[in-house]
């Protein structure tokens, strides 16, 4: 129970301290902290209709920090989740318009694909690790814009629609359809990608927790040497880690492109879902039901932070330096630990005084 | 157009886009050297390019500019060492942090003190060439820096094995702490030429992945200083030739600028598989030192 308290605390301390300096920033913009914090909380949970875009906004957030969680269990650093998002997207795109089938086949077949798509991008990095031991960190960062290019080239190129908007729309049946109706919550556009995030949330969770194979990755993951003298395959369970956490990206990008934006644009960028998958995973104690609490607060921020921009004047990119303030407090325990330190020795030093 | 001005534009051209590489490049190299990775290489430009802007507006003099930009990196550089000297966290996650706290402020003050989320005002600029010239002569410097002086061994014997150089009464925290300003500073700069040198102005997220392919000019370039600088052309060359190909290709034949702009990425990712011989990062490269740790 303590542990699990302990394990509670540092992300919580960690968002806590953020919005902290976030407010001091604020308030050094001569804004009102309160106000933008009020219309953040407002923006990201204030109606129906607003928790509906957080839920939203936090289904890409979902896939790609359970990617940056699942590798990370396998001892690999995962950043290339903006190129194998993007792999993804494009591979499940093109199953959803070139593909004609009844939706209860057309629907998962695009799922399959974006996950095969942002496999391969990740199969690459986890083969070059496991084969020639080359850093998965620096292939993953090279793979995020060969990808970025490669996707550009093909929105551009072959795939390209008519209008010049980007590729054409997918097929009605490839589009993951509404949970909830229109009728109920006007303009919501929450699909059935937040089922399946949660559904993915159990599955990587039994997975690692619950299964043989889950454990031979994280026992490669804890150390790597005692799990090859168990008679664990270092190389097999790296290049498989690899495969899942690109494929879980690749899903995060169906629900994107397919879902949010309903094509793949052609001035194509990084959506940043990639990067902020790390921070969601960190603050989620790189663990499944974590990661889902963490992307449910990240997609309150960046749902909210449009709101707080037109409200309280401060803008909304903001809400970026409160992730990576996140970041920068969970990596070091310390930082908020000294803290605290700093508060009890003060505490400590006041009651002496007062004695 | 004649050979002659096809072969000028093609050099100046490669030139131009070399500099921001080889300045960030060359950071990375002592960064790296010293034995702390640094992937916040992307954002530590992104700042400097910001700052030489807001410099160079309210100075109406470029050369301060200059001075805001490489500060604004060496004070990103420095959050980074705070982080993964002192208190030993992750360099690579470190990085990202910083990378997103460049880009989240950037475009923050960019909105608060020129009330735009896009272009800012247009600003006095500083001539390219003289980056240009001093990324050369810099890399030659930092060459005979590492290599040829008693500091250079110290930076050089962190990075490969610190307990050793701390046992030999080498100050590990302190040069890490140098290394990885020194690797914001150069970074400043090469952002700093970006917007008020190649560019007038700062624009939303203006490196747009220079900071990363820099990260792979240090690996293509097998962590040396002349080696940045030859990738940096290297790379920078890949770039000129989107721009020249069109006009000498026969007709009809058309390679993607997409092709050319992932080159230096996949030749980076060719290079560490071992093809054009092994590259190999100083030994403790990335790993935090811990004094108290026996190794």
């Amino acid at each position: 129970m303590k542990k699990i308290a302990r394990e509670i605390l540092l992300p919580i301390s960690s968002i806590f301290f953020a919005f902290l300096v976030g407010a001091v920033i604020i308030k050094a913009s001569g804004r009102s902290p309160f106000l933008a914090y009020q219309s953040l909380l407002m923006g990201g949970f204030g109606s129906l209709g607003n928790l509906a875009q957080t839920c939203l906004f936090s289904i890409p957030l979902i896939f790609t920090g359970l990617s940056v969680a699942l590798a990370y269990k396998c001892g690999l650093f995962n950043i290339g989740g903006e190129g194998q998002f993007l792999l993804g997207g494009l591979f499940s795109m093109a199953a959803g318009i070139y593909i004609h089938a009844p939706f209860i086949i057309h629907f998962p077949l695009c799922l399959l694909c974006g996950f095969a798509g942002g496999a391969v991008a990740g199969a690459i990095p986890g083969w070059l690790k496991a084969r020639y031991g080359i850093h998965e960190v620096i292939n993953t960062i090279m793979l995020n814009w060969i990808c970025l290019n490669f996707v550009a080239y093909i929105v551009n190129g072959p795939m390209k629609s008519p209008s010049g908007l980007g590729t054409p729309e997918p097929l009605k049946t490839a589009i993951p359809p509404l949970i909830i109706p229109d009728s109920v919550i006007p303009g919501n556009q929450l699909n059935i990608g937040f089922i399946i995030a949660i559904v993915f949330v159990l599955l990587v969770g039994f997975y690692l927790s619950r299964t043989v194979q889950g454990y031979n990755l994280k026992a490669v993951g804890l150390n790597p040497m005692a799990a090859e003298y168990g008679g664990i395959s270092i190389s097999k369970n790296i290049f498989l880690a690899m495969c899942l956490a690109g494929g879980l990206s690749g899903l995060g990008g169906t629900f994107y492109y397919l879902g949010d934006l309903g094509r793949i644009p052609s001035t194509l960028s990084f959506t940043g879902y990639g990067f902020e998958g790390i921070a969601v995973a960190l603050v989620g104690g790189l663990n499944p039901i974590g990661v889902f609490g963490a992307s449910l607060l990240f997609g309150s921020l960046e749902s909210g932070g449009i709101f707080m921009q037109l409200n309280a004047n401060v803008p909304k990119d903001l809400v970026t330096i409160i992730q990576a303030l996140v970041i920068i407090f969970v990596i070091v325990p310390g930082l908020v630990q000294s803290v605290f330190n700093w508060y009890r020795a003060k505490k400590e030093k006041e009651g002496f005084e007062y004695s | 157009m004649n050979t002659l001005s096809v072969v000028r534009d093609f050099t100046a051209t490669t030139f131009r886009l070399s500099t921001p590489i080889i300045f960030a490049a060359l950071g990375g190299v002592i960064s790296e050297r010293s034995g702390v990775v640094n992937i916040g290489l992307e954002g530590m430009m992104l700042i400097g390019a910001f700052g030489a802007t807001v410099g160079s507006y309210y100075s109406h003099n470029p050369w301060i500019g200059l001075l805001v930009g490489a500060a604004a990196g060496g004070l990103a550089a420095l959050i980074h060492a705070i982080l993964s000297i002192h208190f030993k966290a992750d360099q690579i996650v470190s990085g990202v942090a910083i990378n997103m706290l460049a880009l989240g402020s950037s475009n923050y003050l960019l909105l608060l003190l020129f009330k735009t989320a896009g272009n800012s005002p247009a600003v006095p600029t500083i001539h390219w060439k003289i980056f240009a010239i001093a990324a050369f002569i810099l890399a030659f410097l930092i060459h005979y820096f590492l290599y040829h002086t008693p500091a250079g061994l110290r930076i050089r014997a962190v990075g490969e094995h610190p307990k050793a150089a701390d046992t030999a009464g080498i100050n590990v925290f302190f040069i890490r702490y140098c290394c990885v300003i020194a690797s914001g500073i150069l970074a400043g700069i090469g952002g700093t030429y970006l917007s008020i040198s190649l560019l007038n102005r700062f624009t939303r997220d203006i490196s747009a992945g220079t900071g990363f392919i820099a990260l792979a000019a240090v690996i293509f370039g097998k962590w040396t200083p002349v080696g940045a600088l030859g990738a940096g052309l290297f790379f920078g060359m890949a770039y000129a030739l989107q721009f020249v190909l069109p006009g000498l290709l026969p007709h009809g034949v058309k390679i993607p600028p997409e092709f050319f702009n992932s080159l230096p990425y996949l030749l980076t990712m060719v290079v560490l598989v071992g093809v054009v011989g092994k590259a190999v990062p100083p030994a403790s490269d990335g790993i935090p030192y811990d004094p108290k740790e026996s190794r």
